[in-house]
């Protein structure tokens, strides 16, 4: 039987931070998905720009490539947390820290302001920014999308 | 956020698996178990206190292997409990930690 009576607010709280501590360290030892997507994106971004080349199928692997590395990162994480038996929500530690969502978002525009896509699609140079837009929206609803599944995939 | 408190939540092992679960989306069993030093028929009954009062859900996938896990997550009436009851004890605090001569 617990003895609320003698359980003190200070108590409580040092109790609650303690709690909160251990499962920060739990997820940030099986890493967060939402770091996981900034850094492959930032990756993303330094692959286009460091080959400035013309369009060829090595073109497409290298940024195919990227793709899948980002895919495969993510998953990983996810995973990782499962097996952690603490799983984040993107969501909520974007929210938590908006100074990451901000991170996010920006290098998500600039990896796709980066990328020559007119090189690849052979597109007028106006398209390039509407391009950029959407890769930067898609690539944010991407990482929402796989934090949700994540949340679906252990709820079934 | 308004401060109140909650006499379901405030038991320390049920505060400290609300702590938990509005630390991170789901926690699994095992882990809470761990986190709190308890036996898992321990865990168990103050998991269902929480349930029964709508302020935790629990769901149990099947995992690699078929084995089975039991998740828990915070349910939105719960984490807005825990907030307000945490509210609750920050005001308390600050109350005690008043100096003499400002309570009058």
């Amino acid at each position: 039987m617990e003895n609320n009576d003698t359980y003190s607010a200070h108590e409580a709280l040092q109790d609650v931070r303690q709690a909160q501590t251990h499962v920060d360290d739990t997820v940030a030892g099986a890493g967060s998905p939402a770091w996981q997507m900034a850094a492959c994106g930032w990756l993303l971004g330094l692959t286009t720009c460091t080959f400035p080349m013309e369009a060829s199928v090595l073109k497409y692997v290298i940024l195919l490539g990227a793709l899948a590395l980002i895919l495969a990162i993510s998953i990983t994480a996810v995973r990782r947390e499962q097996a952690a038996g603490v799983q984040s929500s993107m969501r909520r530690e974007l929210r938590r820290r908006p100074g990451a969502m901000v991170a996010l978002i920006a290098l998500s525009v600039m990896s796709a302001a980066a990328m020559p896509i007119i090189d690849l699609t052979g597109s007028p140079e106006w398209y390039a920014v509407p391009v950029g837009i959407v890769q930067a929206v898609g690539f944010t609803v991407l990482a929402l999308l796989l934090s949700a599944s994540q949340r679906r995939g252990s709820t079934r | 956020m308004t401060a109140r408190f909650d006499e379901v939540i405030h038991a320390p092992h049920r505060l400290r698996i609300c702590a938990m679960l509005a630390a991170a989306e789901q926690v699994e069993f095992s882990v809470l178990r761990e986190g709190l030093g308890v036996a898992d028929s321990v865990l168990s009954k103050q998991l269902k206190v929480l349930v029964d009062a709508d302020y935790v859900q629990l769901a149990k996938p099947t995992g690699q292997g078929g084995k089975v896990r039991t998740w828990a997550s915070m349910t939105r009436l719960g984490r807005a409990a825990f907030k307000d009851h945490l509210a609750a004890l920050q005001e308390m605090v600050a109350v005690v930690e008043q100096p003499t001569g400002s309570r009058g």
